[in-house]
């Protein structure tokens, strides 16, 4: 043997250990929620950011039993979302609110443009699905360009996964129907 | 992992570390659910994956050896020691990775298994780096069985980006032709 490294490790940053494997697993899935919904790179690094910062305010109340990590992370998305568009609604300084707020390097933002471009399909598809009630549009959504599991989906949601089954029929339904020439 | 993500976790680490507390055992099921031995060992013996349980004396957490040969040996004892290994591997410019396999991990399936390079006596893996394609991971699966006992499990190479963790668990099992 030419080199060998060892060593005994102190075990009270578990905790961090075990959040950041909840958050490499799924932080580019979430990046490219946002950028499915924004088209400024600035905007979609602080919702990100955003959604981690309060997931780990929120850490005290989460139950891997409840759909697990990646719902739990979806669901927070869904609603920083909805806060940066009230807020945007109102004339409010968004991003300056949010504690997430951190300035881009330039090697960042053009990584984050690409991922936006990378979006553009399912940024047309959401446009298609804004015919639809918000909790099919939300379902479809969550399933299938999200990727998450039906049982995912419904926690992310709050609803049953028996409701989730039905949102999600009739959003498949109302799709084609509409997509059928007439 | 891109920079953005990598800068962001390093971030959230520098200003938020103290606050990622998870609740207590009660009230959390547990911490990610590590895979039992024994569903581990169903997947070894159906996908050759080679398994090594760490020994019982109090051995380092973790050991990274660069042997003579050019092939460098991973111990893992402590699976908080992941990181270390991996930081380890990338300081020695080694192309392989550590994972941990738990349960209510959202990247479902593991890799196939990696040839060879194993030495199933010493509780260890050893990986040839010259064996490693070019943009290519060797991807090492770490379970803890509810005794405590770590479980290695050596992979195939990976091409795409290499997740923080596998779920085995709902894997569909298809024996591998001869």
């Amino acid at each position: 043997m030419s080199t060998s490294s060892t060593a005994a490790v102190a075990p009270p940053d578990r905790a961090v250990a075990d959040f950041e494997a909840i958050y490499r697993a799924n932080v580019q899935a979430l990046t490219a929620f946002f950028a499915r919904r924004c088209g400024e790179p600035q905007v979609v690094a602080d919702l990100t950011s955003e959604t981690f910062v309060q997931a780990i305010g929120s850490l005290a109340s989460f139950d891997p039993r409840r759909g697990g990590a990646r719902a739990w992370l979806f669901g927070i998305a869904r609603h920083v979302y909805a806060r940066h568009c009230e807020r945007a609604a109102h004339g409010g300084h968004t991003l300056a609110a949010l504690a997430g707020h951190r300035e881009l390097e330039e090697d960042e933002i053009e990584d984050l443009a690409d991922r936006i471009d990378d979006q553009r399909a399912g940024r047309e598809l959401l446009e298609r699905l804004t015919q639809l009630p918000e909790l099919e549009r939300a379902a479809l959504e969550l399933v299938d360009l999200d990727g998450l599991a039906p049982r995912e989906a419904a926690a992310a949601l709050n609803i049953s996964r028996g409701a989730l089954r039905v949102r999600l029929f009739r959003a498949r339904t109302r799709l084609r129907k509409a997509e059928e020439p007439s | 992992m891109s920079t953005f993500e990598d800068r962001l976790w390093s971030e959230l680490v520098d200003v938020h570390g103290d606050e990622m507390r998870f609740p207590p055992s009660g009230a959390r099921r547990r911490r990610p659910a590590l895979l039992t031995g024994t569903a581990l060992a169903a997947v070894a013996a159906a996908a050759a994956v080679l398994v090594f349980t760490a020994g019982t004396t109090a051995p380092p957490a973790y050991a990274v050896t660069t042997n003579a040969d050019g092939t460098v040996t991973v111990t893992l004892n402590d699976i908080v020691a992941i990181t270390a290994v991996n930081a380890e591997l990338a300081r020695d410019g080694v192309a392989a990775k550590a994972i941990p396999i738990t349960s209510d991990c959202p990247v479902h399936g593991f890799p196939n298994p990696m040839p060879a390079g194993t030495d199933p006596n010493t509780y260890t893996v050893t990986i040839d780096p010259r064996q490693i394609p070019a943009g290519y991971t060797a991807v090492v699966g770490v379970a803890q069985t509810p005794a405590g006992k770590i479980e290695l499990a050596q992979a195939a190479f990976r091409s795409a980006i290499v997740p923080a963790c596998f779920n085995v668990t709902p894997m569909v099992l298809v024996p591998r032709k001869p």
